[in-house]
């Protein structure tokens, strides 16, 4: 084999070696910053015993059934006027007070509007709560819709 | 007392030729070297130095006791003045390592550099790289957090898979039928005594023989021209040691190595994962039954371990087919392709 025939298989192989490491690199980087983003959610967790109660209020009564888990929303609503899919709650917070929100827990959301008005209407409605959620458990639920954010705005994120 | 009167002084009580110490300097290398992706080999031998001065200075604080391993680990993270810079710079110096030996043995492989007169040492440095990987598996598991202690569980695992002798290695390094108190001891002496011990005597082995045949200059290299091994290369490779060293601080700035969760030896992690170099016979121990894993898996290494052999007997069955050069790139890619396929899923 020519010296530039063993110089270029040198080079081929470093640089199958190298493409290889900066892909090993990339997704290990992007695996330990979903790791800390969960330790410091679990931090906060502990820090506000009210969130974490919240959070399982949110669970209890299977509000991420619908609305997602974490309340991120993605699940199908099919021909809902939210594009097809129940609304996440990362952005109550904006859109409503805690007194408004706690009425609309309450009260449920008996229909929900159609994206197509000829369409059928989406199947998944939201049921009233009046009668199951009440008390410290309705403020500590309140509290943890009111502390949502989008990902990647709000707290934690860049300047 | 003047220099010269010094001088004498040692001269009779230590006397040394002087004259043959500076011989080793006096090497006359292969212009060939000179090309950058030729000249890597002693990349690794500066890293090693560094792991060694960055790895004593750990010792200093690291307890390898389970009760205390974790704590002392985040000490030397958090509260040690420059504890931060001195373990990122051995965990990213060891990365490198490994990395490093990979380039070299490429270019060893690409000039079959390792042809008679000089398989031995092809083999010490196969070796070598075995120690490194030694290395790697052993101090990961020092860090006793949860992911490093569940990877050592598993690693030793597979260690009591290999045929005939698995058991009994097994034993050997865990100190018992599982993972235990005994088992961080023995861990860390392997990682700070008996694997130093063997990695400087095969280094030196590999070393001597690389200046008892000189470097060989690769097929096909019609120029005769020289250079000197001192300052010339010594510089070359002063300069790669002093951007190493900065590329090691830079990156332990700008992201120290983490620490997960204390190990917890009745909770299992979800992902359990060895580090990236084990990636290849990770993910190809989970697609293959597991005796069929290990059988092939001994047979890879000890191909490698005897490549000049193999690449002799592959030309002389068919000359000038170049077989060995297919056979070691495609055996090299297919690693790769495992490493990938670990990374991604």
């Amino acid at each position: 084999m020519s010296l530039t025939a063993q110089k270029f298989l040198v080079a081929l192989l470093s640089l199958a070696l190298f493409a290889s490491l900066i892909v090993v690199g990339g997704v290990d980087a992007r695996r330990q910053a979903e790791a800390r983003k969960q330790a410091a959610a679990a931090l906060d967790a502990a820090a506000n015993p009210q969130l974490a109660r919240g959070r399982a209020a949110f669970v209890k009564y299977s509000c991420n059934a619908c609305h997602g888990a974490n309340a991120a929303g993605g699940i199908q609503n099919l021909n809902a006027e939210s594009g097809g899919q129940v609304n996440d709650l990362l952005r109550v917070s904006e859109t409503y007070t805690a007194a408004e929100l706690a009425e609309k827990i309450r009260n449920g959301v008996p229909e929900v509007g159609k994206e197509d008005p000829t369409g059928p209407a989406p199947p998944l409605r939201m049921p009233a709560f009046r009668d199951l959620i009440a008390g410290t458990e309705m403020t500590d639920l309140l509290a943890y819709l009111m502390s949502l954010r989008p990902a990647g705005g709000g707290k934690g994120s860049g300047w | 007392m003047s220099v010269a009167a010094l001088r004498r002084w040692i001269a009779e009580r230590v006397p040394i030729p002087i004259e043959a110490l500076r011989q080793p300097l006096r090497e006359e290398l292969p212009v060939h070297l000179k090309s950058w992706l030729i000249w890597l080999g002693g990349t690794p031998l500066i890293l090693f130095g560094i792991q060694a001065v960055t790895g004593i200075l750990l010792t200093f604080y690291y307890s390898p006791n389970p009760d205390h391993a974790y704590d002392s680990v985040r000490r030397i993270s958090t509260s040690l003045r420059f504890g931060w810079l001195v373990r990122s710079v051995h965990q990213t110096g060891a990365q490198l390592m490994i990395v490093a030996i990979m380039l070299h043995m490429i270019r060893v492989f690409a000039t079959r550099a390792y042809r008679r007169p000089r398989e031995l040492n092809w083999v010490f440095g196969v070796m070598l790289f075995l120690l490194t990987l030694g290395f790697g598996f052993t101090g990961y598991s020092l860090l006793y957090d949860s992911l490093s202690y569940w990877a050592t569980t598993v690693g030793t695992n597979l260690v009591g898979n290999v045929p005939v002798v698995g058991r009994s290695i097994l034993w050997l390094l865990r100190g018992g039928p599982d993972v235990n108190p005994n088992t961080l001891a023995r861990f860390y002496d392997f990682h700070i005594g008996v694997l130093p011990t063997l990695m400087v005597l095969v280094l030196g082995a590999h070393l001597l023989l690389v200046r008892l045949h000189g470097v060989a200059v690769p097929e096909g290299d019609t120029r005769r021209q020289t250079y000197d091994f001192f300052p010339d290369h010594v510089l070359r490779e002063s300069a790669i040691a002093i951007v190493l060293l900065l590329a090691l601080v830079v990156h332990a700035m700008a992201s120290p190595p983490g620490l997960g969760d204390r190990a917890n030896p009745n909770v299992t992690p979800a992902h359990i994962r060895p580090e990236w170099y084990f990636f290849p016979p990770y993910r190809w121990l989970k697609l293959v039954p597991m005796q069929v894993g290990i059988w092939t898996s001994t047979a890879f290494v000890l191909a490698m371990l005897f490549w000049p052999w193999l690449d002799a007997g592959l030309e002389r069955l068919a000359p000038g087919r170049r077989l060995g050069v297919w056979l070691g790139s495609a055996g090299f890619l297919f690693t790769l392709v495992l490493l990938l396929w670990e990374a991604l899923s």
